[in-house]
Parts: C-alpha cells; structure tokens; sequence
C-alpha cells in the first residue's frame, strides 16, 4: 500500500519540493501509526549523578536501561545547567537522580513531574536540603542528614566492622503483574525515609524489619524518627496525571556491588545472592511505566437489544454498558484481566455501581436498568488499585422520564374514566341520527 | 533538623582527618583488591563470556584476556577464544588487527603475520593520530618477541618521531586535527613510546629525546582531588575518568620502567590518590572497567617511582581473645615483608592501652597484636601504625591510623516489667511487678493491663567483664500482629540500670482503641554487641475502655461497596371489583339513552335522500371520525398528529354539515308551509 501512496502523491505533485515534502509527511503519519504501539513512557532518560565513576560502579543497571531501548545521558549533580528544559522543551521523558544533591530548583522537578514524565530518585545519608524538598512535596519525609537505616539483627556479615547500617531488607511490596515476589534479601544501605499512610498516590516498595531504625550510628538514641516496619526503604508515588516518582533512601541499592554481593545475614551461615538486581529491574519498569499502565477504548453502551447508542436514555431501560480495558505489559497492550473494575452511573450521586464482567479478552460488560430519576448521567470508572495508573472514564448521556404516550394505556382502576368518556362519545354519536333525522309520527 | 553539637564535632574532626591524609602521606589507601575482589572480578569477566567464547566483539574479548592475564587466571575456553578471534579479523584497521594480535600472542596460538596485517602496522606506525600509533607499536612489538613478523628496527623507531609530532609540553593530542589535548591519548602514547624504549634498541639520543618528553610532561598537573583521590579527566572525549586515569598510569609507569627514569611529578601523593581512585572502582562490573582497574592497580603495585602500601585490619572484628590481626600488602594485595610497630592504641575515651609494641608475624605473613584481648570492652579503637622497610619506594607506611572495632556478648539480666496506674516512675512500690527469668525466655503469664495503666521495662546491660554497658539499641516493642501495629519506645539508661516507660493511653490511637493480647518485646542491640537479640519478654492482655471509638483504617485501593438503584414503588390501586362497578355505573346512563330512544320509538325517518343523502352520509361519516379520532388520540397519537388529522377532516366535516343542516332546515320549513 505504501508504494502506490508515494506513486499517487508523485503524480499530484509534479513539482520536485512539493513531492518530498508530502513524501516526508506521509512517513511521519507512516511512523506515527507505527509509534501508536510504542510504551506509555518515553525513551530518553537523563541521569543526574553524584560523579561519572557512577557509570561503571552502576554499569549493570543502566546497561539493563539500555537493553530496554532507553538512551541514557549522564550529567554530574554539581552542574549549574543541566538542560532538562529547552526553550519550553522538555528534553527527556524520565529522569534519574542517583545523587546526595541536586542543583536545580526543585520546582524544575515538579514540574517534569507535572507534566507526566516520571522520576527515580536514589539518594543517601549526605541528601542536600534539595532532594529533601522534592521528597517532602511528595509527602515523603526523609531522616536527619548522616542518619542510616540500623539493623543490629538483620545486616550484612560484610558490615560487620561498620555500623550495621547495610541491612538486609527480605519483605518487598508484591504485586501480581507489577512487583513479582523477589525471594532473596536486598541489600540497602542509606538514609530511611518516613511516609504518609494509608495514601491513594504514596505506598511503600521496600521497608526494613521490626528491629530496625533510624538513627545516627555514632549518636546515643533518645528519640526515635522512625523505627520497625514503619521504616520505608523505597516508596512510590504515583501522582494524579499517572506519572511516577520512586524514593530510594540508597544509592547503593542499584549498585554493581550490591548487584554482584552474597548476601551473608548475621547469623545465617548460608550465603545467598542478593536480589537488588531483580528488585532494581521492577522498580526502574515501573517507575517508567513499563509496567502496570491501564488504557481504556471503545466505549459502547446501548439499550438491550439495540447496537447503537441512544440520543438519550429513558427512565427503567435495560441498559447495556461494553469498554475494552488493555494493560501495557512492557511490550504490548495485553487484555486486563482483574474482577474488581467497577462502573458508576452517577448524577450528582452515583445512582447504581456494579461491577464490570471481564470476557478475558479485555471487553468488560455490564447491564442495568436505568434509574428512575432523569437528568444528565454520567458512565464512571474510578479504577485506582495500589501499582496500577489511575484509570478514568468518564461519558454524559441524558435520561428523560416517559412521555405522555409512553405511559401504561389501560389501567383497571381508570376503566369509569374511560367508560364515561367513551359511552358520551358514543351517545353523541347516536343522539345526533335521533336529533337531526327523527319524525315524529 | 540541626545537628546536634556532637555530630558537628565528629563532622569536623572528619574534616581535619581528611585534610591531614592529603597534606601528608603518611597513611596508605585503607583497602586493597582482595582475594575476594580478585575472585568478584574474575567471576565477572567469565559470566561475559558467549558460546563462541568471545566476550562480545573483539575489543572486549582482548580487555578479558588481558584483566585474567593480569589477574593470573585462566582464559576459560582458550581455544575457541583463539577461532574466533581469527575470525573475528574482518576490517583491516589498526585496532582490530592490534586486538587480534594481542589476543592471540597472549592465549599463544599467533602465528607469522600476513600481508594485510604486516601492511595495516606499517601503515600504523606512521600515522597521524595517537591511537593508530599505539595499536601499530603494540601489534608491531608483539609480533616481533614471538618472530611472527618481519619488521626491521627503524621501521618501528618512525613512530617515535609520529608521536613526538603529537605533543604539546608532553602532552598529547588524539590527533593534529585536534585542537585540544587527551590525557587518555597521552597515556597511549607514553605506552608506546615505553614499549618501543623497551622492545627495541635505543641510541643514547633517542633514550635523551624519550626522557625529555617524560620529564617535560605536565601530566599529573592535571589531576583533579577528590576526597583524598586524585582523579584525571578528558573533557572532550567520551572516556571516563576511570579509564583516563589508568591509561595515564599505566602510560608513565610503562615508560620511566625502559627508560629507568626519575619522573618527580609522581609522588608520593600521587601514589596514594590514583591508588584510592582505581580502588574506589574495583567493583566494576564491566569487561572494560575490570581491565581498567585491574592494569592500573597492576602497575602501582609494581611502578618504579612509588608503590603505596595498604596497611589494614583484617575484616571481622576482634572478637575476645582473638588479637588483631594486620595486613601489609600492596594494592593488589601481595603481602610485604615489613616490621610493624604499634605506637599506641587508644579506646574510645583516649585513654591509650598498652604501650609501643613490634607486632608478630602470623604464619599467613600477616601481624598479631595482642594488646587487644577479651579485656578489652567493646568499642572503637584507635590503632596507630607504624610500618618500616628497607625499600625506598613504599609509600604510605610512616604513620598509620586505624579503627579496629572490639565486639563483646552483652548480658541482659533484671528483667523486670512493672505495671503502674501511676506515671511516677519513681515511685513503684505499688505497682505489680513480672520479673522475666532471663533474656530470651517469656514470662509464662499473661500480664493484664488496663488502657490506663503505665508499663515499665527495667533492666540491666553488662559485659563480659560485668561492667555496665551502653548500647545503642534498646527497644521495647509492643505489637498486635493481627492488626499490623507495632510501637516502639526507648528505654534510657540511667543510674546503671535501663527502664522504657509505655504510656498505654498515648498508644490507643495507635492501635486503634483494640483490646486484646499483645506482645511485650525487647530488643538489644549495637554494632559491639555480638549477640543482638529481639527476645519477647511476656504477652499483655491489654484492655481499652471502649469509651472511644476509632474506626480501622480503611485502604484507598479497596473494591467499593455495589449500588442498585431501589426504583419508586407504584401507587396502590383500588380494587378490580370496584372499577369494574364503578365502569358499570358510568356506563349505565348510556343504556338508559338506548332504552328511552327505543322506547319512545326513535327513527330516522327524516333522513334526506336524493343528492342529500350523500351530503348526511358524508356529515355522520366524518363526525364519526372526528369522534374515533379522539379515541386514537387517546391510543396512540399525539397532539400534533392529532391536530393535523384533525385539520384534515374539518373541511368535509364542514361542508357536509352546512349542506345537510341546510337541506334539513328547507325541508321543515317546507314541511311548516304546508
């Protein structure tokens, strides 16, 4: 089809300029057909650094970066112009910061943030009041500047002549399709982060054990900043527009090091390696949304029975409501599949809220009968689960109430009513032959 | 958050360490690559290996051949490295045929060198650009070592002169298009000229030209410090400082080794901070860091100028009677033969312990010091070293300061959990007491407490020795696992002894107002303690009041409960029966029309005939229509429609009433007349 597309533009346009310009338009609309398929997020990243020696005590993961199609440009934090933003432009679509500082001002960030791109931000115990800013616009509190995550029970044996601050983290946050269990203990060492609970944008990725806390290693403890499983490692957050921030209190966590160590837990003779690289991976798929995007299309709904949609909907139809719902799995848009997507038929109030039927191939269905108040309705999807974007839908239709002629026809207790009106007609009728045509013998 | 006077203190005494290590080295890196980095890395370059026994294209396969070379390893496969890298030589350029080549007089199975590449190093050695040079002088050397070319002495010196041409105050560019100068280049280039200074025959005014470009060279003027690590950069170029720095090592070290030279740039400084750079990356992961890392530490530890020593305390703490034990080794980690005497040894208060002592020789040539032994208490120790040799180029061994960390079992005893309807912490007397027989046990009752109450924990830290001890981490946690909560609170020590005191009231948010069994735990805990423990101490049957009310929290992601909409029920209607009676009424006085019509014998007598017949037909018709369309109206039409077939039938309807009321009317009057 392509050939014969460029052979017509030729033939409508003898001139030599006007053909390559068509030519040219033609593949842009060629490659943006072909870019419909493309990941949610895009591929250029820029990596804000504590020094360049990052790229190769990093090499492991950013070269896992690179497997995935993402080009990667490095910039050191110190950096006064760091060019996130040209001329309006944003100039990449995620960034990283492995660093304790960031120079910028930290509403450059939020606005990258505003704007839907997404930020994986690791940092450590020296953190600059900069990225604690950031943090803290996303209710992410972090500890004291030199403070660590201590864990005198559960660390490293190879922190045996330290502090204990290289604690062995065993309970990642596990969600099917997005976080998938990593069975063994991720090291992490760094500065512990204190967040909001119970939030729709902000949950945890990785906490530390019960006997763990934070604190100073060479300062007596008095007071606690956070101590136990409240001690949050990485957090996510994923903001109202779907893009995502990840908060890892170390930097270390990515490193080659930790990628490479065997882990040895104090006291457990076994040695196992570590599972930062697996953790590492979800955490940079998810916080470039390579995983856990939901999509919805096709809207349908109709009366029961009918294909098309109405121009409006009157009062106790049977109503049938039909929207496709994929999820982005890294490589396609795969058909979703959970049971608990539920659609809302709301004016002012949601009037009915049933649960939508999943077919398996992404079609998720569901029939009701419309309420018996009218006015202008509103199809709701207010689908937020914990790792998954947000996904709204939202569609007006008007609902009216019957009209004079819709109304029930024969009611028995109205039958005197129609009698009497039917039996005047009906005498009228006859009273005229006697009126006009009787003769009196 | 301010930090408090202490750890502003620690901060600068940080600081002034550090500015100490740099003006002066008296003090070597503190680590070294170790037999566990040394099997990392070597670990590192096998798992890069593909079937074909490359290592992902030439160039890496020759940095793996060469870091294991170096690294006294085994190439895994050597063979089929060999086949592949003969046929891996498809682009006859300077580099690949310098990979080739070293690849294969390493693994030793290179043979005489063809036409193509014996033409491809002439072209080399005299080119332009300091990377041809390099690969044309390293391919050209190999080859002639192992007799696998045949390559006349001058035909090699023509690149002394190419590379000269390169140089600006003995530094290089990449090459004379450049208008800028590559430490990394110059690093090639100091390689080369060092490998022709010790390949082949030098006139004494060729040896003079080579040595005044060594000792014109600002190369190490260049160095950036950071942290104590003196790192070098190239700006321009796409090469890390890892690589910068250690082709500009290796480069000087290549070079002052053929030519014997002195080259006073390099000093002792400079030994030890290129040495913390290259060591701050050795756990490189990359075939190409590795061979970075692994070349650069190779030629410190055996560079003619300075070689630093790494003095260090060997990893797992002294524990008890053990000793210390130190290392004395070069960076990458060969022990030396030296004497260690330890100056002093001081604990955490500056108190020094024991006095000035030559350390022992362990049979693994490393050194004991026993000053250190199970009297020691836990804690931090300061050591300070000194290491003397007779040879002239160790560096970093005048005065050596390192921590040594003693780790002791702590001993928890007086466990006593009091229950108080008072805060007065002073005062217990009254308050019912559970002692816990020791650390690790549970008490075997349930210890019932009301929302109201005070918990304390008492308790008492020794050391081995018996002496009070204080540890970093002492925790009492109450926690409902059920529910998810857990709360901590610190115990202080004070007067010898520990006490937590657990306001249980403050703690009924937490737990949202939940009565029930919770666990009582104790945590002891710090980097000198040995045996750490989280230990439950007894299970508390706490109860709240109830007064309060808190609803548990509910999850922002949860499936929100269904809503069906309750439609308006339909008014109640009377009775069938009494419609239909009622219908009947209605309907009875339209018999009563019928009966009395009948009765007084009603006809149609009068209706016209003739022409006027049609005129009352068509009048009664469309009367009757009018009439039916009312019913209609009342079915299934609507106004509108109605209204239109209305209009429709009105124009016969009022032609044909006025023609038969007419008609009618003559005729009665007719009728009058007569």
């Amino acid at each position: 089809g392509e050939s014969s597309l460029f052979h017509d533009v030729r033939k409508a346009n003898p001139k030599k300029k006007m053909k390559w310009t068509s030519i040219s338009l033609l593949v842009l609309i060629v490659s943006a057909c072909i870019n419909a398929a493309v990941q949610p997020g895009g591929k250029r990243v820029l990596a804000v650094v504590n020094g360049l020696d990052i790229k190769s005590s990093h090499s492991i993961f950013f070269k896992s970066l690179e497997e995935r199609g993402y080009q990667v440009e490095y910039r050191v934090a110190s950096e006064k112009n760091i060019p996130l933003r040209r001329y309006g432009e944003w100039q990449y679509d995620q960034l990283v910061i492995f660093s304790s500082t960031w120079s910028l001002p930290t509403q450059t960030v939020l606005d990258f943030v505003d704007e839907g791109h997404n930020v994986l931000i690791a940092t450590d115990s020296h953190l600059n009041q900069a990225i604690r800013d950031i943090a803290s616009e996303c209710s992410v509190e972090f500890d004291e500047k030199d403070s660590y995550v201590i864990d005198h029970i559960n660390f490293d044996t190879s922190d045996f002549d330290g502090s204990h601050s290289l604690v062995v983290a065993s309970n990642p946050t596990v969600i099917p399709g997005i976080f998938e269990k990593v069975t063994s203990p991720i090291l992490f060492r760094g500065v512990a982060q204190d967040i909001e609970e119970d939030s729709q944008l902000l949950f945890p990725l990785l906490t530390a054990s019960t006997t763990s806390y934070s604190h100073h290693p060479h300062e007596s403890v008095d007071e606690l900043h956070v101590a136990g499983k409240k001690t949050v490692l990485v957090s996510a957050l994923q903001a109202r527009n779907n893009a995502r921030i990840v908060f890892s209190g170390s930097i270390e966590l990515f490193s080659d090091k930790f990628i490479r160590s065997e882990v040895s837990r104090h006291g457990d003779s076994k040695k196992v390696a570590s599972g930062n690289e697996q953790f590492a991976k979800q955490v940079s798929q998810w916080v470039f949304q390579e995983r856990g995007i939901l999509r919805a299309r096709d809207i349908k709904h109709h009366r029961a029975g009918e294909t098309e949609a109405p121009s409006t909907y009157t009062i106790k139809d049977d109503l049938e409501f039909n929207v496709v719902i994929e999820e982005w799995n890294g490589k396609t848009w795969a058909p979703f599949t959970a049971k608990d997507v539920q659609l809302e038929f709301t004016r002012i109030d949601p009037h009915v809220r049933t649960r939508l039927v999943p077919d398996g191939k992404g079609n998720f269905s569901a029939k009701f009968k419309v309420p018996d108040v009218y006015g202008v309705f509103t199809f709701k999807i207010d689908y937020s689960r914990k790792g998954y974007s947000f996904l709204n839908v939202v569609e007006r239709t008007p609902v009216r109430p019957f009209r004079h002629n819709e109304y029930e026809r024969f009611i028995p207790t109205a039958y005197p009513y129609y009698a009497s009106a039917f039996s005047m007609i009906g005498g009228l009728f006859i009273f005229s032959f006697i009126f006009l045509y009787h003769q009196e013998k | 958050m301010a930090l408090s006077r202490a750890s502003q203190l620690f901060l600068l005494v940080g600081t002034l360490f550090v500015c100490q290590t740099i003006s002066s080295v008296a003090e070597g890196p503190s680590t070294y690559f170790t037999s566990s980095d040394r099997d990392a890395a070597i670990r590192n370059l096998q798992s890069a290996q593909k079937a074909d026994g490359s290592f992902f294209g030439l160039k890496n396969t020759y940095y793996a051949v060469s870091a294991l070379t170096t690294l006294n390893a085994k190439v895994p496969e050597s063979t089929k490295v060999c086949d592949y890298t003969k046929g891996a030589l498809k682009s006859y350029d300077a580099s690949s045929v310098f990979y080739h080549t070293a690849i294969l007089e390493t693994l030793g199975c290179g043979k005489a060198a063809d036409d193509k590449v014996k033409e491809v190093i002439k072209r080399a050695l005299s080119a332009d650009n300091s990377d041809d040079l390099f690969y044309g002088v390293s391919a050209a050397l190999l080859l002639r070592k192992n007799n696998h070319i045949d390559l006349p002495e001058r035909e090699v010196k023509t690149a002394i002169s190419k590379i000269a041409n390169l140089q600006d105050e003995g530094i290089f560019k990449r090459s004379n298009s450049d208008n800028f100068v590559s430490i990394f280049h110059t690093g090639l280039a100091f390689q080369a000229l060092g490998k022709i200074a010790s390949g082949v025959s030098l006139t004494n005014e060729e040896k003079k030209e080579l040595k005044d470009i060594l000792g014109s060279s600002q190369l190490l003027s260049m160095a950036e410090e950071k942290n104590g690590a003196l790192v070098l950069q190239d700006q321009e170029l796409r090469v890390t400082p890892l690589q910068v720095t250690s082709s500009a090592l290796v480069g000087l070290a290549t070079l002052g080794k053929a030519l014997d030279a002195k080259y006073d740039d390099f000093g002792e400084t400079e030994a030890v901070g290129f040495a913390e750079t290259l060591l701050g990356s050795k756990d490189a992961a990359s075939v190409e860091d590795i061979f970075y890392v692994v070349e650069g530490l190779n030629v410190l530890a055996n560079n003619q100028y300075h070689r630093p020593l790494v003095v260090s305390v060997d990893q797992s703490s002294v524990k008890g009677a053990d000793g210390v034990k130190v290392r004395v080794t070069d960076v990458m980690g060969t022990p030396q033969r030296v004497k260690v005497t330890a100056t002093k040894v001081t604990g955490a208060d500056n108190k020094a312990i024991g006095s000035k002592t030559d350390l022992a020789t362990n049979p693994d040539d490393s050194y004991r010091l026993d000053t250190l032994t199970s009297k020691a208490e836990p804690g931090f120790y300061e050591l300070n070293l000194k290491v003397s040799s007779d040879d002239k180029k160790y560096v970093g061994i005048d005065s050596v300061s390192r921590k040594v960390k003693v780790v002791g079992n702590a001993v928890v005893s007086d466990i006593v959990v009091s229950v108080s309807q008072s805060s007065d912490s002073d005062d217990l007397s009254v308050a019912k007491k559970y002692k816990v027989s020791s650390f690790g046990t549970k008490h075997k009752d349930t210890i019932s407490v009301n929302g109201k109450d005070h918990l304390f924990v008492d308790f008492k830290i020794k050391s081995n020795t018996g002496a009070n001890l204080k540890v970093h981490q002492t925790f009492v946690i109450l926690s409902n696992a059920e529910a998810g909560s857990e709360i901590v609170s610190v115990a202080k020590f004070e007067n010898g002894a520990y006490r937590a005191h657990v306001t249980l009231a403050d703690l009924e948010d937490d737990f949202y107002g939940k009565s029930g069994n919770y666990e009582l735990n104790l945590v002891v805990g710090d980097s000198f303690v040995e045996n750490s423990a989280n230990s439950p101490l007894a299970t508390i049957n706490l109860k709240y009041d109830g007064t309060r009310k808190f609803s548990a929290p509910i999850s922002p992601f949860r499936e929100l409960p269904e809503i069906s909409h309750v439609f308006q029920e339909p008014a109640a209607r009377p009775s069938a029966v009494v419609s239909s009676a009622f219908t009947l009424a209605v309907l009875a006085p339209f018999g009563l029309l019928l009966m009395v019509l009948l009765g007084m014998g009603a006809n149609i007598n009068k209706f016209p005939m003739g022409v006027n017949f049609i005129n009352a037909v068509g009048f009664q018709a469309t009367l009757g229509a009018i009439l039916a369309l009312f019913g209609f109206y009342w079915l299934r039409l609507n106004m509108v429609q109605t209204l239109g077939y209305f209009a429709f039938l009105a124009i016969p309807f009022l032609y044909f009433s006025q023609k038969t009321l007419t008609a009618l009317s003559v005729k009665e009057a007719q009728v009058k007349r007569q």
